[in-house]
């Protein structure tokens, strides 16, 4: 009886022990990949060149800006942007000098697309979807601060390595 | 020598003590002829468990028979067959499992009935197999940034053909209520032998099996009911 009060308990803290981990989507899970873009220098493109005071909004389809990054300004040469997971193109603005609301600086729309595959995760995260086909363009406008654009992986399953280059 | 005639006394009395002991046990096999005769048949039981979620909740139906044979007063090969399908809703994912299993073994009863008892404290072991089908019903794609509208994603990708083995140790009672009536209860612990997935997608639920876990291959299960024995000979 000794023994098997004891191969119960073993066997029950097995069960338990199980339980935790698959509930969570843990963080360390690789998810919905967002798009990497860096930014290069114009006029000497091997060199980065971090874009000052940047903010970016989103466009939907009605032509409405939203926060995408939160309401922040940032200083950077690298910049991860989410993408819709039901859509085939998502337009970003990308303004240059944005102070505050009232010294906004210079925008450029930025305009993504590409093709969508959701792929199973696990029982807590579901799927994540995959990106393939991307291609990426600048807006011509009457003052671009987006110079050029370059795709140079057109499939995202990762935030390791950059995806587009932007030349400013 | 003292030493010698002690160690020749000490083994006189252990002859003497294990010869005493042999004479004890053969008293007891005499007396064995007068025990009510054990009862040898096959039990055949229904699992109330998958009845009642069959009855009281919309996401399960299924049914478990089972079902065993006395092999020697202490032995019975024994084993399960089932239908479930089930359907698992997650933050993420709701999915349905289908399908049919077997189950497998013996069971060894480690409780000494008192005379005309035939109760089981019983460990028993299980080989089960499984075949079923799982359709992913919806999901929703994991961001960790929400700010672009996301929806759930209705689908219906039904993967058939999916397989499942594992090894059960089974710790349970049973206990004859009625004269050939049992009730049973027991706690499954499994163990997955093999597992074929449709490769996209893993198998979340496997009927049988209960459910899985993504870095582990245990699994654990419970189940009560009432069996019947019907009674072919007395030995």
């Amino acid at each position: 009886m000794k023994l098997l009060t004891r191969i119960g308990i073993v066997s029950l803290s097995l069960v338990l022990m199980q339980c935790e981990k698959d509930d969570i989507c843990a963080e360390s899970t690789p998810t919905t990949p967002s798009l990497i873009i860096r930014f290069y220098d114009f006029y000497n493109p091997s060199e980065l060149k971090a874009a000052e005071d940047l903010n970016v909004f989103g466009i939907d389809n009605s032509g409405n800006t939203f926060d995408i990054i939160g309401q922040t300004t940032l200083t950077t040469d690298s910049l991860a942007l989410p993408l819709p997971t039901n859509l085939n193109a998502a337009s970003f603005r990308l303004y240059l000098g944005y102070l505050d609301e009232e010294t906004i600086g210079n925008g450029d729309d930025f305009l993504t697309e590409f093709q969508t595959e959701d792929l199973f995760v696990s029982r807590a995260c579901g799927f994540k979807t995959f990106y393939s086909e991307l291609s990426a363009e600048t807006q011509t406008d009457s003052d671009n601060w987006i110079l050029s654009t370059e795709v140079i992986q057109t499939e995202i399953n990762n935030t390791i390595h950059a995806h587009v280059k932007i030349y400013h | 020598m003292p030493m010698s005639k002690y160690i020749t006394n000490l083994f006189l009395a252990c002859m003497f003590v294990c010869n005493g002991s042999a004479q004890i046990a053969k008293d007891s096999i005499v007396s064995d002829s007068l025990k009510t005769p054990v009862k040898f048949g096959l039990r055949l039981g229904a699992d109330l468990t998958g009845l009642g979620r069959t009855l009281f909740n919309n996401d399960f139906k299924g049914f478990e028979l089972s079902g065993d044979y006395r092999l020697t007063e202490r032995f019975h090969v024994a084993g399960e067959i089932g239908s479930a399908d089930k359907t698992t809703d997650e933050p993420n994912i709701n999915f349905s499992s289908k399908g049919n299993y077997l189950k497998v073994g013996g069971d060894f009863n480690l409780y000494r009935n008192w005379d005309g008892m035939d109760n089981m404290i019983y460990a028993g072991l299980r080989y089960g197999i499984s075949r079923f089908s799982q359709t992913i019903n919806s999901y929703i794609v994991y961001t960790t940034n929400q700010t672009w509208p996301y929806s759930v994603n209705q689908t219906n990708s039904t993967y058939a053909g999916l397989s499942a083995m594992w090894l059960e140790l089974q710790f349970g009672i049973k206990v004859e209520l009625l004269p050939n009536m049992f009730g049973f209860l027991n706690l499954q612990l499994k163990r997955l032998v093999s597992n074929q997935s449709s490769g996209q997608i893993d198998n979340l639920y496997i009927p049988g099996f209960n459910r899985t876990y993504q870095d582990g291959q245990i699994g654990s299960g419970v189940s009560y009911g009432i069996s019947y024995r019907i009674p072919f000979y007395k030995k």
